[in-house]
């Protein structure tokens, strides 16, 4: 992959990689500041971001600006982007790069934001560069299938000694998860558990 | 002291238990009382001002996160946490469930309190109750419309409200509500007002446009100087325009009063009277203090869910299927509980309660008697609501079954009862003379005779019963000896099912004779409870019994008004 540093039009730096600019070469503000508009609605009653993909950090900032209470979490596949993010805009502390699913279970600032309410945006023009590991890092982040299920777990070690790991790795793995399929997974002796009866509350609004 | 409720139903029924949050206010006058409440009824909060905070508990915002696949799976959980926490952080002493459902029974099992009233899951999912009346309302679905005690009478005793009296408002009018129905009847000043609303929000409910427009037509042509407000959420309006159009093309006086639950309830407290469907409506009338004429039909149960009202009149439809089950539609060919109510009897009855007046309801009722059935709220003679039929006749049934609320109460009062029998028994001599005021001495001699007679049997029957407990007891695996009990008991419910007065016990019956799963030892358990309950009932009945008979006999005085 060749990365190259350029400035846009407006004067502020941007990133092309092989020759694609991850944000407009004309106002990389601006063109942020307007999907920021935009996504504030998906964010809603969130103060907790996790952008999957982090371009140039102008969609951070952008979001950052509109809704300054906002923690944002950036995962970045390529320790480039990361850098570039890092130097161009030191402001934004939280970049963790991943290349898989797996390695972001290691990192500790990533299981501060998951360990709460959060809202997953994509950062566009990345979406679109990579679609493959943008859709593996939402489907971890969204934890509806067995594994991810599994892998989000043990980052929850309050809930993960209350599961059967075993019965989850025998489910299907393409089959989405749902609320009755975790009933069957807890462990005998977790039922007089808090986790279990909030799960308990949560299996009443489905019925 | 802290207090938190637990109210997760619908609007109606926050507002229907108003008054007990209100006497619960006046009891605990320093308490924090904190309330959690579904996310769609904070639109009622600024009338609860008996209640220091309303939490909210955003249902659908949980559900979709269950649901939907672009949300991330733990959102759910992690939402409903941080609300468990918000109320930890409280430290309650009293936490009750006022909902009674397994969602609120295994929230409260969430929520620490040095005291947990009402249904709490423990975590086999059996309910604890802490109260022998909501362990009774657990029961109370199964039973006859006209056998149960009113929601907020469960409320009421559960929590030892019945002997605390508030004059506080029920809910606070506001100053947004004020406008809002100054607004609206600004060009209606020295008019009187009558409000009604002719939706409800289940079809079944409803009574029809065709017959509100004709009753209202006719209302109108006696009542010249009223005018109409006709009551709509803002979501209605569509639905109701071709009856507004209706009422207008006959020349009725009706106006649009689309408004906030605040404006609604500043507008009932100005209006003479409320002719309505079960609504939530009701309730805030009710809270309001104005006149109320409920319109009952469909799955409509106005002795669960009646306006807590002294004095609110309910026509009940006589068709036969009538009330019918909730969330099912109707399997007739036509709407015939609505439809066989006259017009021309709400009318006439509206017409006489708007006016104020009680002397010829009761002909009135008699004339359409074939048809409907109509009831008046009384809260106060027997302590706890009751609504009679206007026109109710001397019989067995009718004086057995208020025995039977009066034996009822007592029994689920336990031991601290036994202090106030006496005043019961005299309250219940009181409301027969008023109920009855013409039957006879030898009537009354008759029926009391009787009802004292067979609870003699019963109480014969009841130590054969205890005699086979004795002998069970230590055998009761042994199948055969428990089917030969059992079948005593079958005979014993088969005598009483259509005996006045003592019929209530084939409730309890039926749960130990219809019980075939439970082990043996739990099952022999409900058996002697059961029996307990049954002999303890019936010496209650015969104290009773041996107390009125001699009080009945003085004369009734004279009621005229409403």
């Amino acid at each position: 992959m060749n990365f190259q540093r350029e400035l846009a039009r407006n004067g502020e730096a941007i990133l092309k990689i092989d020759g694609l600019a991850l944000v407009s070469t004309f106002d990389p503000s601006k063109e942020a500041a307007a999907w920021a508009l935009k996504s504030v609605t998906e964010i809603g009653t969130h103060t907790s971001v996790i952008m999957i993909g982090g371009g140039c950090g102008y969609h951070v900032k952008a979001l950052k600006n509109l809704r300054p209470e906002l923690s944002v979490a950036v995962i970045e596949q390529n320790e480039a982007v990361a850098a570039f993010i890092g130097d161009v805009h030191p402001e934004i502390k939280d970049v963790i790069v991943a290349e898989t699913a797996l390695e972001l279970t290691q990192s500790m600032r990533l299981r501060d934001f998951l360990a709460g309410r959060f809202a997953t945006l994509s950062h566009p023009a990345q979406a679109q560069m990579r679609p493959e590991w943008n859709a593996s890092i939402a489907r971890f982040l969204t934890a509806r299938d067995p594994l991810s299920f599994l892998m989000q777990l043990r980052m929850r070690p309050e809930l993960y000694s209350l599961f059967e790991a075993d019965k989850i790795l025998k489910l299907d793995p393409n089959a989405p998860l749902s609320i009755l399929t975790v009933r069957s997974l807890f462990k005998d002796d977790a039922k007089s558990s808090r986790e279990r009866r909030i799960w308990r509350v949560l299996e009443e609004l489905i019925v | 002291m802290k207090i938190l409720l637990v109210s997760l139903l619908r609007v109606g029924d926050v507002l229907m238990s108003a008054p007990v949050i209100r006497d619960l206010r006046a009891k605990y006058p320093d308490a924090q009382i904190d309330i959690l409440l579904n996310k769609q009824c904070a639109s009622i909060a600024p009338l609860l001002s008996s209640v220091n905070r309303v939490i909210e508990f955003d249902r659908q915002s949980l559900q979709k996160g269950l649901g939907e696949a672009s949300v991330p799976f733990f959102e759910s959980y992690e939402q409903l946490s941080v609300l468990l926490d918000e109320i930890e952080s409280t430290s309650y002493d009293i936490a009750i469930n006022l909902t009674q459902n397994r969602l609120s029974g295994w929230l409260m099992s969430l929520v620490e309190a040095r005291e947990r009233i009402g249904v709490v899951l423990d975590h086999d999912g059996r309910g604890v109750f802490n109260s022998n009346w909501f362990r009774y309302l657990n029961t109370q679905v199964d039973l006859d419309s006209t056998e149960v005690f009113h929601f907020n009478d469960i409320f009421r005793f559960a929590l030892n409200l019945d002997g605390v009296r508030s004059n506080a408002p029920v809910l606070t009018e506001t100053e947004a509500g004020r406008r809002e129905a100054e607004q609206l009847l600004a060009p209606y000043a020295g008019r009187k007002i009558v409000s009604v609303q002719a939706l409800s929000s289940d079809t079944k409910k409803d009574w029809g446009f065709d017959q509100f427009n004709e009753a209202l037509k006719s209302f109108s042509a006696r009542h010249p100087d009223a005018a109409i407000a006709i009551l709509a959420a803002p979501f209605e309006v569509d639905r109701l325009r071709p009856f507004m159009n209706s009422l207008k093309a006959n020349g009725i006086d009706a106006f649009w009063a689309t408004t906030s639950f605040e404006g609604a309830f500043s507008l009932l407290k100005s209006s003479e009277l409320l002719i309505t469907l079960d609504t939530s409506l009701k309730h805030l009338a009710a809270a309001a203090n104005t006149r109320i004429v409920e319109i009952c039909v469909g799955s409509s149960d106005p002795y669960r869910t009646g306006a807590d009202l002294e004095g609110a009149i309910i026509i009940k439809s006589r068709e036969a299927c009538a009330p019918c089950v909730h969330s099912s539609a109707c399997h007739r060919t036509d709407h015939f509980c609505a439809k066989r109510i006259p017009s021309e009897a709400v009318s006439l009855i509206a017409s006489e309660v708007y006016s104020n007046r009680k002397f010829q309801l009761s002909a009135i009722v008699e004339e359409f008697s074939a048809d409907i059935d109509v009831l008046c709220v009384d809260r106060k003679s027997l302590g706890f609501w009751t609504a009679p039929s206007i026109n109710e006749k001397l019989s067995e049934a009718n004086v057995g079954r208020w025995i039977d609320f009066v034996c009822r109460k007592t029994w689920l009062q336990g031991s601290k009862a036994h202090e106030t029998i006496g005043s019961e028994m005299l309250k219940l001599s009181s409301f027969f003379r008023h109920l009855y005021p013409k039957a006879a001495d030898y009537e009354w001699k008759m029926i009391i005779e009787n009802f004292e007679h067979r609870a003699v049997e019963i109480e014969g029957r009841i130590n054969g019963f205890k005699a086979g407990i004795r002998y069970l007891h230590g055998v009761y695996e042994d199948e055969k000896r428990m089917q030969d009990f059992v079948k005593g008991l079958i005979t014993f419910r088969e005598k009483i099912r259509t005996a006045p007065l003592f019929a209530s016990f084939r409730r309890a019956l039926d749960r130990v004779i219809d019980d075939q799963r439970s082990p043996a030892f739990t099952r022999f358990r409900h058996i002697v409870e059961v029996v307990g309950e049954i002999e303890t009932r019936t010496s209650i009945d015969l104290r009773i019994l041996r107390a009125i008979g001699p009080q009945i006999e003085s004369p009734a005085p004279d009621r005229t008004t409403l």
